[in-house]
């Protein structure tokens, strides 16, 4: 790719590429990030590749993978355009199929479209429910874009924020970031233009931006997503970004567990590199501005940013105490701008639309859209892009369809480990960084899980207490010793063990660990355990003074019996049991040896008559 | 300068300045575990929290800068369940070792338990079990894991006042330990410093290791006589139990805290170089030679002796080799007894050692004696260098030697020189503490007091006087050298006679003009620096006096 | 407050000035005693077993007095399962100790796990007070003074300062040595 020097030369190279890609109107999208790689899209490609070049079409049709376009559960996703028809949880063995009736024949095959609750089948991507109630701001592009080719970036008006942004100065940069209302979307919601403006007005030559992409919440994918599917958009944020301040240097401190998103970043910087979008005297304009990719070993607490930092500068990732913030002092004690990648990834978008178009979109408080991860007990699992104050209701139950096998909702666990769970009652509540906060939870960095009827409140509590436990840095005592603490606790309650005076003990403990504890971690980690007393207290209750599991998951404190009425004798619980503890004559009413039943539950799966009670 | 108002009280305190200190100036202790003054901020134990006024939460106090008219409470309901809580936490990890812990009696987890302890326990204790307990990590520390609280004093340390950078906290969440890292030891030459600021008995010293019970201990405040740079030091000694540690009465030596001089530290060197004073090799009773035999003899027929030879010999046939290792209120009577008294003109001090003193830059010096500033302030020597007098002696112009301490046969003088100035010279009246080649080529023995046994004064080698002061008695029959001196005047009538060492100061800061205008009141327990002014005000001590530092 | 012995001083009556009826009346009381054990001991001699004890005197040393359970005799160092001393020479019994006769020596325990333990530890029974202190002290159930032996005068003082391996070679006392009658 030939270097680019000019704001105007990158404008002419843009008008051929969209010329180049107007002619070529037939085309294949298969998305390709990890959620589709795990269900074989790789193959996919493969097959759709050998299919078209057996058909002689390969020349005529591209077959491009490309990132997910958020409804990961159904991948892989096949969207031949232009008609956008959109086949779900394709197979290679479909390729032929696809090639054969779509392509050739301008068929839909029907099996492969999205069937909605009635039955009916839908066509096209956009019409499908998942996404018609969403607002794709920062995922506009993913399932469009190969990750792996600037050109389609380009074409796709990538990099005019670039350019635009370099025609004006930094102050007007940072001038509409601030007015466009655009708030941290790492979980602490802090206003991005007034952090920006800080480290701009911070004493140093050197100064640093830093791209936190330390993804460590478990069900959360946001970020990987957005690294994988549509890398450029991250850079450009960030190179507008270190504009604005006045950094020359940059890093993106990544998780290493995410191998593609690094892969798919390290050769979008290498084409913005030989492009001339980074490197010294990008566009022509004199600024000079580069990127470094650094792989994060593992560690949750490292996307804190001082710990970020720390690790960044070759220590242990551990918080540290500091006065100052670090826009004034940070990395190697320079100033640094440390913005999550969905943040970066809505600067472009913020300055191609301009501020008060940005600020149109959500709350008073709370600006623009942000991306969730529905996962759980939900039917549609995907990335959810909405714009701040969708209530949770159309969250959980238009997008995501509700939850599977017609059970109960429960709960919706917000924000992570750290976040907290919102119960059925507040569902009405409109997600925006204040009101999670208000209901004892937080936005975090958009991790959202959804619980039904068969979730228990206390094993859920321990096991994020858990996680955190495991994923405490041991620096402050209060983090160290009291989540050991509360885990244990929980865990005795959860096996039966529990004392009366536990709950208080918790919420005493909880409030300390909160308020004593060094670095955000500790300071929201009692939120799981202590957002499930708030509002499901009757759970713990029932498990300590009634050693009863209402959700029936806690092993030590359930039964399961024979639903003499509904048992036929079918025996195959019996058969299935791993402690031959079920017996009973043919036909006749089975029962269950308490004696050695270890409370699996394979039996419970298996019957079909739902005659094996839990309580 | 900010001024706030900590518990009801105003201070105003200097920029920067952090509530702990702050309320230090005050008399108000904040506890903590973490923090040292000495050392970077770290803000992990959470012990020192306070309540400051308008602010959301409670605030570190190590971390918290003192600014203007800010509102600090430190005794409040909610900072001290915060305490207790996080004590509860510490201790629901810590072993139940203090029985057989060293640190028991000077822990500060126990200390601040039963102050601000929850004495019923509510949690299933599950400890954690750690790979290191009672290892040792270099020639003196020895390391526990499972008592460790993971403040990271000891790393700061070797991070920032050493910069060797041994230890390291490895590991995560409360399976975190501290340990060396691998290959490594603590071995440099300041180790013994982390002992001292481990706040509970994860890293003790080996050389006191079950030796005595602390709280056998008594505390005398002193100098180390280890090098010139003349480090303030407590001795600890036990007076009590002879039966523990060996009959060692001095059980260890401690930094204490002076600003101008070693700040919160000293060496290992001079921390476990004062084995000499219960060393076996002590001499407990003069000596005088009969025949070819030193026998023990009386202080009054010893110093008959002594008179007797010294007034048998012109002055100028009497060569005296004092010492450095001597207060500046013996080195002033060495004068006044030798020079201004019989007039002899041949007084040297300096010995040269055998080996380099290894000196750095940060406490250790490589002049090893405590005093050699002083020596030549008060005016010795006199004409000649220990050498020139020992070449006199060899060509047998002196009848009497008179050597202070010294092993001449040891150092790094010219060994035949040493050994036919000996032979040369018909009387070698040896005073000193410890036996050693040249006491046994004596004739007459005056067994003296060591640094701990005697009070007086150094000056260290930037010309800073600093007192010490008796921690035990002198053993057997020696006596401080001041006093031996004292009495030998009284037999050859010289006609003076001292009560005591602040006598002697109070003489010789008359006397001697860098001196002038210091008396024991001046010193203080910081010491002063010669050429002293004395201002129309009363002395006020420049610091505020830290005894104990943690 | 005032203790003269003039304060002290009984008053006695008319009765017990005259003297001699006080002679015969405690001569009584002995001589009833003297009968009723004369009676007692010979209904015990002729087979009745139900009959009261005789004696009020123990035959010592053949005979010995119950001991009371909480009685505190000569010290012991009690022992681990491999016959080392539990004691960890913490020096809390020596620090109590009100008589100062408890020198305890530490020295290193091979197994880091234990660490310390005596290298001596004397007790020096001329200058006991038998207090029990130390064993209330003790964190580790290490000295006891439950061994029932009671009797170690000796001619000299060095034989009264007890060793580490003496104390350690104590045994409690068995419950029958309790119950001699």
């Amino acid at each position: 790719m030939k270097k680019i020097r000019t704001i105007a030369e990158l404008g002419t190279l843009r008008a051929a590429l969209e010329r180049e890609r107007e002619s070529a109107k037939v085309w294949i999208s298969v998305s390709n990030e990890t959620c589709a790689r795990a269900n074989g899209s790789d193959k996919v490609i493969a097959a759709l590749d050998e299919e078209l070049r057996k058909q002689g079409l390969a020349d005529q049709v591209r077959v491009k993978g490309t990132g997910c376009s958020g409804f990961c559960d159904r991948n892989p996703m096949v969207v031949v355009f232009p008609k956008e028809i959109a086949y779900q949880r394709v197979s290679p063995d479909d390729a032929a199929e696809i090639v054969g009736k779509t392509l050739i024949k301008g068929q839909v095959v029907e099996r492969l479209l999205h069937h909605d609750g009635k039955g009916h089948a839908v066509q096209h991507e956009a019409d499908l429910p998942f996404y018609r109630y969403q607002k794709r701001l920062v995922l506009r592009n993913h399932g469009r874009l190969d990750p792996t080719d600037i050109t389609d970036y380009l074409a796709s008006g990538g990099y005019t924020a670039l350019s635009q942004a370099l025609t004006m100065s930094s102050e007007q940069v940072i001038e509409e970031i601030s007015r466009s209302g655009l708030r941290g979307r790492g979980g602490g919601g802090f206003l991005t233009g007034r952090k920006w403006k800080s480290c701009r007005e911070a004493h140093g030559e050197t100064k640093y931006v830093i791209c936190n992409a330390d993804e460590g919440d478990p069900g959360a994918y946001m970020d990987r997503s957005v690294l994988e599917g549509n890398p450029h958009s991250v850079i450009e944020g960030m190179i507008i970004g270190a504009y604005a301040i006045g950094a020359r240097m940059g890093y993106v401190y990544v998780r290493a567990e995410y191998p593609l998103a690094v892969t798919n970043l390290v050769i979008a910087l290498q084409q913005a590199r030989d492009c001339g979008l980074l490197g010294e005297n990008i566009l022509g304009t004199g600024f000079n501005f580069d990127i470094r990719v650094n792989r994060g070993g593992g560690a949750f607490v490292c996307g804190e940013s001082t710990a970020l930092m720390a690790s960044l500068e070759g220590r242990v990732g551990e918080p540290e105490v500091k006065h100052i913030h670090t826009a004034e002092s940070g990395l190697w004690e320079k100033p640094t701008n440390l913005n999550n990648v969905e943040t970066w990834a809505n600067v472009p978008v913020i300055i191609n639309k301009g501020a008060d178009w940005f600020a149109s979109i959500g709350t008073e408080k709370s600006k623009g859209t942000k991306i969730f991860s529905l996962v759980g007990k939900i039917n549609n699992t995907g990335l959810v892009e909405v714009p701040m104050g969708t209530p949770l209701r159309e969250i959980i139950y238009d997008i995501g369809g509700g939850i599977p096998h017609g059970k109960k909702f429960k709960a919706i666990q917000t924000g992570g480990p750290s976040g907290g769970c919102v119960p059925e009652e507040l569902l009405d509540l409109p997600v925006d960084f204040d009101r999670l906060t208000e209901v004892g939870s937080m936005m975090g960095s958009g991790g959202m899980i959804v619980m039904d009827e068969g979730t228990c409140m206390v094993d859920v509590a321990k096991y994020f207490t858990g996680f955190l436990q495991d994923e405490s840095c041991g620096k402050c005592v209060p983090c160290r010793e009291g989540t050991a603490q509360m885990r244990q606790i929980l865990s005795d309650i959860c096996e039966g063990r529990g004392r009366p005076e536990d709950i208080d003990l918790l919420e005493e403990l909880g409030h300390v660990v909160q308020d004593t504890s060094l670095c955000a971690l500790g300071g929201t980690a009692a939120n799981p355990m202590l957002s499930t007393l708030r509002h499901f207290r009757d759970e713990y209750e029932a498990h300590i003074f009634d050693h009863r599991c209402p959700a029936g998951v806690c092993t030590a404190l359930i039964r399961y019996t024979i639903d003499v009425e509904k048992c036929n004798g079918c025996g195959v619980c019996a058969k299935q049991c791993p402690q031959n503890g079920v017996s009973g004559e043919k036909k006749q009413p089975h029962s269950i040896d308490q004696h050695l039943c270890i409370r699996c539950g394979i039996c419970r799966e298996v019957c079909r008559f739902e005659a094996i009670l839990v309580n | 300068m900010p001024t706030l108002t900590i518990d009801g009280q105003q201070v105003t305190v200097p920029e920067k300045t952090n509530v702990i200190e702050a309320a230090k100036t005050l008399g108000i202790e904040i506890p903590h575990y973490c923090y040292h003054p000495g050392l970077s901020v770290a803000g992990n134990c959470r012990m020192c929290m306070v309540e400051i006024e308008k602010a959301p939460k409670l605030a570190i106090g190590c971390f918290t800068p003192c600014t203007e008219g800010m509102v600090v409470f430190t005794n409040t309901e909610k900072v001290k369940q915060a305490r207790k809580d996080v004590l509860e936490f510490l201790l629901s990890n810590h072993p139940l070792d203090c029985p057989v812990c060293d640190q028991a009696g000077e822990c500060w987890l126990q200390i601040y338990y039963m102050q601000h302890g929850q004495y019923e326990s509510r949690m299933m204790e599950n400890k954690i079990k750690k790979s290191k307990k009672a290892t040792s990590i270099g020639p003196h520390v020895n390391l526990d894991q499972e008592r460790c609280v993971l403040c990271g004093r000891c790393v700061r340390f070797c991070d920032e006042i050493t910069k060797t950078h041994e230890l390291g906290i490895f590991g995560r969440g409360n399976r975190e330990e501290l340990d060396v890292f691998p290959g490594k030891q603590l071995d440099n030459r300041y180790s013994g410093n982390v002992v001292d600021i481990c706040p509970v008995g994860a890293l003790t010293d080996r050389d006191f290791r079950f030796q005595v019970r602390v709280w056998y201990l008594g505390v005398q405040d002193s100098v180390c006589p280890g090098c010139s740079r003349g480090c303030n030091i407590q001795i600890h000694y036990n007076r009590n139990r002879p039966h523990h540690g060996h009959g060692r009465r001095v059980a260890r030596l401690k930094p204490r805290y002076n600003s101008h001089v070693n700040q919160f530290w000293m060496c290992d060197e001079g921390r476990y170089g004062y084995k000499f004073v219960d060393a076996g090799d002590r001499i407990i009773s003069p000596m005088l030679r009969r025949g070819a035999e030193l026998q023990m003899a009386t202080w009054g027929e010893t110093l008959a002796a002594s008179a007797e030879r010294i007034r048998a010999v012109n002055p100028s046939q009497i060569g005296v080799i004092a010492w450095p290792q001597l207060t500046n209120e013996e080195l002033y009577l060495v004068r006044r007894l030798f020079v201004d008294g019989l007039g002899c003109k041949n007084v040297s001090f300096s010995v040269p050692s055998k080996k380099d003193g290894g000196g750095d830059d940060f406490l250790i010096t490589a002049d090893k004696n405590p005093n050699t500033r002083g020596a030549g302030e008060i005016g010795l020597p006199i004409a000649d260098s220990t050498g020139d007098i020992l070449q006199a002696a060899s060509r047998g112009e002196f009848k009497l030697l008179h050597i202070f301490g010294h092993d001449l046969l040891s150092s790094g003088l010219d060994q035949p020189l040493v050994e036919s100035a000996l032979a040369a010279t018909e009387t070698v009246i040896f005073q000193g503490s410890n036996s050693h080649l040249t006491v046994d080529r004596a004739d007459i023995v005056l067994p003296s007091a060591t640094f701990a046994e005697k009070s007086g004064s150094f000056t260290n080698f930037e010309g800073r006087v600093q007192r010490i002061h008796e921690a035990v008695p002198p053993l057997g029959d020696a006596l401080p050298d001041w006093q031996i001196l004292n009495r030998m005047a009284r037999a050859l009538e010289m006609g003076w006679d001292y009560q005591g060492t602040e006598h002697i100061f109070k003489e010789l800061a008359e006397n001697v003009a860098a001196f002038s205008g210091l008396s024991y009141c001046v010193l203080g327990d910081q010491g002063e620096l010669l050429g002293y002014k004395p201002t129309n005000e009363a002395h006020i001590p420049t610091e505020p006096v830290t005894t104990v530092i943690i | 407050m005032n203790s003269s012995p003039e304060h002290n001083k009984r008053d006695y009556g008319l009765w017990q000035r005259t003297y001699v009826p006080e002679v015969f009346g405690g001569l009584a009381i002995t001589a009833r005693h003297f009968f009723v054990n004369l009676k007692n001991h010979i209904r015990r001699l002729i087979g009745r077993k139900d009959a009261a004890p005789g004696a009020v005197t123990f035959q010592y040393p053949e005979q010995r007095r119950p001991l009371a359970p909480r009685l505190r005799s000569l010290h012991r160092l009690t022992k681990r399962e491999d016959g080392s001393p539990r004691c960890v020479a913490c020096m809390m019994c020596e620090t109590i100790c009100p008589a100062r006769c408890i020198y305890i020596v530490a020295t290193e325990h091979p197994d880091p796990n234990i660490e310390k333990m005596p290298e001596q530890f004397t007790i020096d029974l001329g200058r006991c007070v038998f207090c029990g202190y130390c064993v209330e002290a003790c964190p580790e159930d290490a000295i006891r003074m439950d061994t029932g032996i009671l009797e170690f005068a000796s001619y000299t003082r060095e034989n009264m300062i007890y060793t580490i391996d003496q104390l350690l070679s104590h045994e409690t006392a068995k419950p029958d040595a309790q119950d001699t009658q």
